[in-house]
């Protein structure tokens, strides 16, 4: 047995190991428990059928999967395919809205006293410590016809007389944006405040414009900030559907609705767990090629 | 690493075992019914009353969604309910889910009471699951002086020339669904696929018209009717009268092409602990007086023929909440789609999408 020396004192390779193992064993109890064990349940459960009675039925076949890009029994219609691609749509605007925002939010953050930051970032986390469907509610008193909102849009005949700013994609990207701002804001900052300003000066004095130096004096270095900041933005977006719901009158349905669908009304939990899973490997290999493409350098 | 697999290990079985003695401890009372309900839908002087008449303490455990409470009894074992209280489209599921049994009728002789529409029903065409509790309408609650409630027709929403003002639909897909197949002149409970694609058609046919706000549940659509953003929308019965109440410029109608009922009904749990408990129960609801007082309390229809006679006259002669006969002929109850379910889960999805 060989005898190595570690943090100063004196252990062997197995020791160390077992050590390392009772350690991390917790951890991996729970990520296996909690989720590896589900998500090998829900990814089998797809392949499975409904019972005439929304029970389980277990003989396997891909009918879920030819279900999901649109055979139907009113023959091929893309409307899965649809209510995807709508959900992505939604979710890569609110997080493009929310990087803009939260940029210059998280520089003004960043150029206050100490005090003063602690109590912008209680202003900016205290809302998402109420309850998503009560913040929603409070935007639809906001946006109804009989508030200040309203009869300003009105004034500028945007809208007509008794009209009210919601329900529409307007209002739904009121309620996305504001619901996921702050965790946007958070990883920005983080960043903002590692930013080596050195290099910005370096920048200014090789004669860099305005626009240059942000690009490769700040940009670059944040990119990691802002690479968490989508991903935290993005993937819960994607599942999102209260908010559109509310918002946007239920007009048109989201994957959120459809999954919700599928384990509520339809009782057709096979079917959702196909969509389910999908959603879920939209989502890894999204950031998959997020992590080759923008952060080659920097995740 | 092994101390922790023994500890964990002796949790688990110590979690398993603290289980099984809880459920023994439920089961050795049987001096308790336990009834799975609706929040908010029993008069709570009726715990008192019912322990001081029948002897049986009432434990109520509430719920707030239909597919939230078959997942309650499909998870944690039906032996922990006696009566559970549900809609008529789920009974044909939960008895092939097997959560539900048969009720012996000679043990519950108030029976007598309840009114000839909920005989034979197609939720139950037996008679032998189900009692019926309190029932329902669904219909269109709309601001308009101008409009008879008796002469009202689905093209009210559907007809773009006649609608006259904002107007939302009901967020249910199988609620939905039938209504537009009851406004294109087919049966509610159809499962005709060119008839549901004919129902599809006529709802997305509403979609493009401007004056439609969008999809919502009941509630919703009352508050948006009630808050003028809205000049019409489809709701039931219970939600029309609370916003009549509120402004008497409303008015309900059902439909002249048809609409349909609901019942919410008391069910006997395939393991009930206290099925005496349970029929006593059953029987307690359906006295006429208590009927007529929980009826009045929810300010729901009931199912109580006998109640009727009793309840005052303001109350029984209210059309929102107990429709005339003609009404009532036009009304259907809802059937289980059975393997139709997909089609009308996709119709309801073609609905949405498009």
């Amino acid at each position: 047995m060989q005898t190595e020396v570690f943090e100063g004192k004196l252990t062997t390779r197995a020791r160390m190991r077992k050590f390392g193992v009772l350690l991390t064993g917790p951890g991996m109890l729970w990520l296996i428990v909690f989720l590896l064990l589900p998500t090998i349940f829900l990814m089998v459960l797809a392949f499975a059928q409904r019972g005439s009675y929304g029970s389980i039925n277990w003989d396997f076949s891909f009918e879920n999967l030819k279900r999901l890009v649109g055979f139907s029994s009113f023959g091929w219609s893309p409307d899965n395919l649809l209510i995807l691609w709508r959900s992505l749509k939604i979710a890569v605007v609110t997080t493009v809205l929310c990087i803009a925002f939260g940029l210059p939010m998280a520089f003004w953050i960043a150029n206050h006293g100490k005090s003063m930051r602690a109590f912008l970032f209680a202003l900016i986390m205290v809302p998402s410590c109420t309850n998503l469907v009560i913040r929603t509610s409070a935007w639809m008193t906001l946006l109804g016809p009989d508030m200040f909102p309203a009869d300003i849009a009105r004034f500028f005949g945007i809208i007509g007389a008794g009209d009210s700013l919601y329900p529409g994609s307007f209002a739904v990207y009121i309620g996305m944006v504001s619901s996921m701002l702050p965790f946007a804001v958070l990883p920005l900052y983080t960043s903002v405040e590692r930013l080596d300003w050195g290099i910005v000066e370096a920048s200014r004095d090789l004669y860099a414009g305005p626009i240059r130096t942000f690009y490769h004096g700040i940009l670059s270095q944040m990119m990691p900030g802002i690479i968490a900041s989508v991903i935290l933005t993005l993937v819960p977006s994607l599942g999102m559907y209260v908010i559109s719901d509310l918002l946007g009158g239920g007009k048109y349905m989201l994957i959120g609705n459809l999954i919700q669908q599928q384990f509520g009304a339809a009782m057709d939990w096979p079917f959702g767990a196909m969509l389910g899973s999908v959603l879920i490997i939209c989502s890894v290999v999204s950031l998959i090629i997020f992590q080759r493409v923008g952060g080659k350098n920097f995740v | 690493m092994k101390k922790i697999l023994l500890a964990l290990a002796m949790f688990t079985a110590a979690c398993f075992f603290a289980g099984c003695n809880e459920e023994q401890k439920s089961s050795a009372h049987p001096d308790k019914v336990t009834v799975m309900i609706y929040s908010e839908y029993i008069d709570p002087e009726m715990l008192t009353d019912f322990q001081m008449k029948t002897g049986y303490k009432l434990q109520l455990e509430l719920y707030e969604a239909q597919e939230e409470m078959i997942g309650k009894l499909q998870a944690s074992g039906t032996s922990q309910y006696d009566v559970i209280i549900a809609s008529d489209v789920v009974i044909q599921q939960m008895i092939h889910l097997g959560l539900i049994q048969p009720i012996d009728t000679s043990k519950v002789p108030n029976r007598v009471n309840i009114a000839d529409q909920f005989k034979n029903a197609s939720y139950d065409p037996t008679n032998s699951y189900s009692i019926p509790y309190l029932w329902g309408t669904t219909g269109i609650l709309y601001r308009d002086a101008d409009v008879d409630p008796m002469k009202v027709s689905y093209s009210m929403l559907f007809d773009a020339k006649q609608t006259k003002g904002k107007f939302s639909l009901l967020e249910e897909s199988r609620s939905m669904l039938s209504m537009a197949l009851q406004a294109k002149g087919y049966d509610a409970n159809s499962t005709d696929q060119k008839q549901i694609n004919e129902a599809v058609e006529y709802i997305l046919q509403a979609k493009k018209d401007p004056h439609f706000l969008g999809f919502d549940g009941s509630v919703g659509g009352k508050d948006k009717v009630l808050s003028k953003m809205d000049w019409a929308a489809i709701v039931f019965n219970g939600e029309a009268m609370a916003a009549i109440e509120e402004d008497s410029t409303l008015q309900f109608a059902i439909p002249t092409e048809g609409s349909f009922m609901w019942v919410d009904a008391m069910l006997l749990s395939s393991k009930a602990p206290n099925k005496e408990g349970a029929y006593a129960f059953m029987n307690y609801i359906l006295d006429a007086k208590i009927g007529a007082q929980l009826a009045k309390f929810i300010n729901y229809a009931t199912p109580n023929k006998a109640s009727l006679e009793v309840i005052d006259e303001e109350f029984k002669s209210n059309r929102v909440i107990n429709p005339s006969k003609e009404e009532i002929d036009r009304m259907v109850f809802l059937k289980d789609p059975g393997d139709a379910a997909r089609i009308f889960d996709e119709a309801w999805t073609i609905v949405k999408t498009r």
